[in-house]
């Protein structure tokens, strides 16, 4: 097959890439998509080495919107985009990293866990009593969502905003080739929404400091020395709501998605409740709910898997298929809660890692402990079958997911 | 004050290094440079009392627990 034919653009492939996505593994393990511009790594060890390449392949890329002087025209009326944790390469993003690391530490996020728990209890108090859920919307986005608004020191009444914005980075981020002129203008407009937001809150944790993760932002000191101004924090919100609402989200919606599809370990996992963070680590293996990160070719042409990738060129490695790649998860479609799952890259891989990994880990456990132990007989309201997977380019979410059980 | 590396649970992913850059780093290959030395198990020479708050934050930053802080020589 010739790479180009290979379509990540049609509803369908957008929905449920893992099909080309095996097809590229066997047939093309780089392939180049033209309507996206973009080489797609499909193997495994080709995405990691790339991961282990910061330098030569670069997270240093534009803003959305740059460029484009009807974009630049909307951005102009908001604060200067600048890049800190996710588009730039060390030792920029060391600089930021190192800044943000303690915040989202093992320690950090224990500290975290009785509030947590609290939040999820409350979402279940909700709903408990109707003995139905819409799982997605009434659940697994607003586990991650609001533990965010909390650790923000933000009101939860704001969350839909949120999610609306999350989806908006999302969009630009993952698909900005292919997304429509009307969307385009949209996203610009939302994100001096976002921008003049949380310019907002920043000044009132400027007045008054609480103890919230803005607050910690203003406090800290770049280097030991400067203080972080304000577009740098506006971008660290961002990457904070659009790297933590949705993934965690569709983490946790897939996992359960899972587990009604697959009875036996649902039991086993019921009768062991040890097994959840093992079941967690393969459900996000399966579900890799960012499909793909993004990077350009720097300073030398790239051989990979045969392939020489030029110069200048945009490379998406691609998460859900190395997490499939058969070299190194056997039967790799198949949910297997016992299987080793310590190769997957779902978090990334490289300095680039998951900062919010622990934060996401927990999260996930808690959701599925205090579930389990609220409720019981969950069983889907409507046939899996039906249960159908969103056109978002490049995450992997769920329209809906209907639940009728029984309280405990 | 040592550090123990333990190479089979680690997975490159450089993140002690922003912690304490004057113990780890990564080498050209973007592995842990202590690779070259050892194969399973990464046993550092005694550490500099100065160290040990960046030594402890890189020990709690790895996502894959492979650094442990020894008091007791080897």
């Amino acid at each position: 097959m010739h790479p180009n034919e290979y379509d990540l653009t049609s509803e369908d492939a957008i929905a449920h890439p893992e099909p080309v996505f095996e097809e590229m593994r066997k047939r093309c393990p780089v392939s180049y998509v033209e309507a996206m511009d973009t080489y797609m790594l499909a193997r495994y060890d080709d995405v990691k080495a790339a991961m282990r390449d910061p330098l030569t392949f670069s997270s240093d890329r534009p803003f959305f919107g740059a460029g484009d002087s009807e974009l630049e025209e909307i951005q102009a009326s908001g604060y200067p985009q600048v890049p800190t944790l996710t588009m730039t390469d060390p030792p920029i993003h060391t600089r930021y990293r190192k800044l943000v690391n303690q915040a989202f530490s093992p320690k950090a996020v224990r500290a975290l866990e009785p509030s947590m728990r609290r939040i999820v209890h409350d979402l279940i108090d909700g709903f408990v009593e109707r003995g139905s859920v819409e799982f997605v919307s009434e659940f697994a986005s607003l586990v991650p969502g609001y533990i965010i608004a909390d650790a923000l020191g933000l009101a939860r009444g704001e969350q839909d905003r949120f999610m609306g914005w999350a989806d908006d980075f999302v969009d630009s981020i993952q698909g900005r080739e292919i997304l429509s002129r009307e969307r385009m203008l949209e996203i610009q407009h939302h994100v001096i929404d976002f921008q003049k937001f949380f310019a907002n809150e920043i000044e009132k944790r400027e007045q008054a400091p609480g103890d919230d993760l803005i607050s910690a932002l203003l406090a800290a000191r770049v280097g030991g020395e400067r203080p972080l101004d304000r577009p740098e924090i506006l971008d660290l919100i961002r990457v904070f709501l659009t790297a933590g609402n949705e993934t965690t989200a569709s983490w946790i919606s897939g996992t359960m998605r899972l587990l009604l599809s697959h009875r036996s370990q649902f039991e086993e996992v019921l009768a062991d409740r040890n097994l959840i963070p093992a079941m967690l680590e393969e459900s996000v293996r399966l579900v890799s709910p960012a499909r793909w990160t993004r990077r350009t070719i720097v300073g030398r042409p790239v051989e990979m898997s045969g392939t020489v990738i030029p110069v200048g060129a945009t490379v998406r490695p691609l998460w859900t298929s190395a997490n499939r790649d058969e070299a190194y998860f056997p039967e790799s479609a198949t949910f297997d809660i016992h299987r080793d799952t310590s190769a997957h890259m779902a978090f990334g891989h490289g300095v680039h890692f998951c900062l919010g990994v622990n934060l996401a880990r927990a999260e996930a456990r808690i959701a599925f402990e205090v579930l389990f132990e609220r409720l019981r007989d969950i069983r889907s309201a409507i046939p899996l079958d039906d249960v159908r997977t969103l056109p978002f380019v490049g995450v992997n979410r769920l329209s809906a997911l209907p639940l009728r059980f029984a309280a405990t | 004050m040592r550090i123990e590396v333990d190479l089979k649970r680690c997975n490159n992913h450089g993140q002690c290094m922003f912690s304490a850059p004057e113990v780890f780093s990564l080498d050209d290959q973007g592995l842990l440079a202590f690779r070259s030395e050892s194969t399973d198990r990464y046993v550092s020479p005694a550490l500099d009392e100065s160290q040990r708050e960046q030594l402890q934050e890189a020990s709690d930053m790895c996502p894959t627990l492979a650094i442990t802080l020894v008091e007791a020589a080897p």
